[in-house]
């Protein structure tokens, strides 16, 4: 984590501990909360934290690769076609203003809650923005690239593998990490109204137990394993486009 | 015969008030083995006309013909380099030049013996595996020049290459240019604004005006090698500026 990054940590969690030294009742410290850390991640009363975190992560991940696995080739699809750009950009704001606590109820219903429920939740809840952000990359592909390919007589697999993917991954890789901090969001909602594995359902089992220290340690353990996802993320990006910012400039 | 002929062509794009007319009905010829060079003011339709030759713009009327055959310019062997070097910032100097050597159709050994033998040509020899960003504008140019040599075209097109590098880089690749030229022996449409350029380098200049037509074309009186110094083209450039500016103005 960057120093930075530490830095406004610690200024949480000193919020923290003042908030709960002035209102002890209502909220608990930090030090109370990662006490019962140990009961969450084993199997205590309301199942094993790590099955739930594990079933969470699954979906996390199988919803976010639907999402991309919709967003990439529509995104691409409109930046090289105007008429599809127009056709779907008619409908994106529509499906962008949806609230998506009514979106996962619909899934829910219309799916019996089941996992598909909430695969299908975060398709039309947050794949319009990961569209947007797709299709922007795709659309700022440099045309001097696109003209110098043609001189050459690059064949047009070679122009998309070489030209448009280089331009879009960095779109891709954001759209990705946007799609993730969304995802999670989508699916514990998803889990917490319905379901009886998963983080929310955790959340529900602590709720209805009145247990707020027991509640924000599974909160704890979520949070911290989604923010070294997105880490890992922002790593692998900076790996892979190091030609873009590692590089020394021109000597 | 000419190696490259272009006869009658017209392109127009179409402008906010209607079709606008780059050039219309245009003749140029480059022999085999010819140093052409197009001067013109900004604007006169100098590189679409380069983009035509290079198939990346259709014309809209008249033919390119190569060795006396109509040709669809896309099929034409060129190498182009272009104002500035357009390479793939993603991929290393020598991964740039086998994108195109791959286009050409060349198998992979000969595109690696190519690309070692060109590199090493131009001066970048210890290059192959930098990124175009660690590199210098004029290094950048040069592995452009690389690039288009490499596919060992029958006709190398160059829009204005030198215009974004200091004079002192522009003069050393220029002297680069002429000697790689005079070893392939390969026939050049070069464009520029610059007069000193077009006389040190080119057998022949043809000069447009901002309507695009050629109203002007001037065999270079002078062997090679030339030097930048010499008076008697110091003499031509400024003939040939006169020329220019009596039409252009």
């Amino acid at each position: 984590m960057s120093r930075r990054g530490l830095g406004g940590g610690v200024v949480v969690l000193l919020c923290w501990v003042l908030a709960s030294a002035l209102a002890p009742t209502l909220l608990p410290g930090p030090l109370a909360v990662a006490e019962r850390l140990p009961e969450i991640v084993a199997s205590g009363p309301g199942g094993n934290g790590l099955t739930h975190l594990g079933r969470s992560l699954l979906r996390v991940a199988v919803a976010t690769a639907v999402g991309l696995a919709v967003a990439v080739p529509v995104g691409v699809a409109m930046a090289v076609d105007d008429r599809i750009e127009a056709g779907v950009s008619v409908w994106l704001p529509f499906w962008m203003t949806i609230p998506t606590l009514v979106v996962v109820l619909v899934g829910m219903v219309l799916f019996s809650f089941s996992d598909l429920s909430v695969v299908a939740a975060v398709v039309v809840a947050a794949t319009p923005f990961a569209t947007v952000s797709v299709h922007e990359g795709a659309a700022d592909v440099d045309r001097e690239l696109l003209d110098m390919a043609a001189a050459f007589g690059v064949d047009r697999r070679s122009v998309l593998r070489e030209i448009y993917l280089p331009a879009i991954l960095p779109a891709v890789f954001g759209s990705a990490r946007y799609l993730l901090s969304m995802v999670w969001k989508i699916v514990v909602l998803a889990e917490t109204f319905g379901m009886n594995r998963g983080m929310g359902a955790l959340f529900r089992f602590w709720f209805n137990e009145g247990d707020l220290t027991a509640l924000l340690a599974a909160l704890a353990l979520f949070v911290g394993v989604m923010v070294a996802l997105q880490a890992a993320v922002t790593g692998a990006e900076r790996r892979l486009f190091h030609w873009r910012e590692d590089v020394p400039t021109a000597r | 015969m000419s190696r490259l002929r272009i006869a009658g062509v017209t392109k127009r794009f179409e402008g906010a008030d209607g079709p606008l007319t780059v050039f219309e009905d245009l003749d140029l010829t480059v022999a085999d083995g010819e140093f052409v060079t197009l001067m013109g003011p900004s604007g006169c339709g100098k590189t679409t006309l380069l983009n035509v030759v290079a198939g990346i713009l259709e014309p809209d009327a008249g033919t390119v013909e190569f060795d006396g055959q109509p040709v669809d310019p896309g099929e034409l062997p060129i190498g182009y380099v272009f104002q500035e070097p357009r390479l793939l910032e993603w991929r290393t100097v020598g991964e740039n030049i086998d994108f195109a050597l791959k286009a050409a159709g060349v198998g992979p050994e000969e595109r690696d013996r190519r690309i070692e033998a060109w590199l090493d040509r131009v001066g970048l020899g210890e290059e192959r595996n930098s990124y175009p960003k660690q590199l210098s504008g004029g290094m950048r140019q040069r592995v452009g020049l690389a690039r288009a040599l490499a596919i060992d075209p029958e006709l190398l097109l160059m829009d204005e290459p030198f215009s974004s590098l200091d004079e002192v880089t522009a003069r050393g690749a220029r002297e680069d240019l002429l000697d790689l030229w005079s070893e392939t022996g390969t026939s050049v449409l070069f464009v520029t604004h610059d007069v000193a350029e077009a006389v040190v380098l080119s057998d022949r200049i043809s000069l447009m005006d901002e309507n695009g037509a050629v109203f002007e074309e001037l065999v270079v009186p002078h062997g090679r090698p030339r030097q930048f110094d010499d008076p008697e083209i110091h003499e031509t450039q400024a003939e040939l500026t006169r020329l220019f500016f009596e039409e252009v103005e």
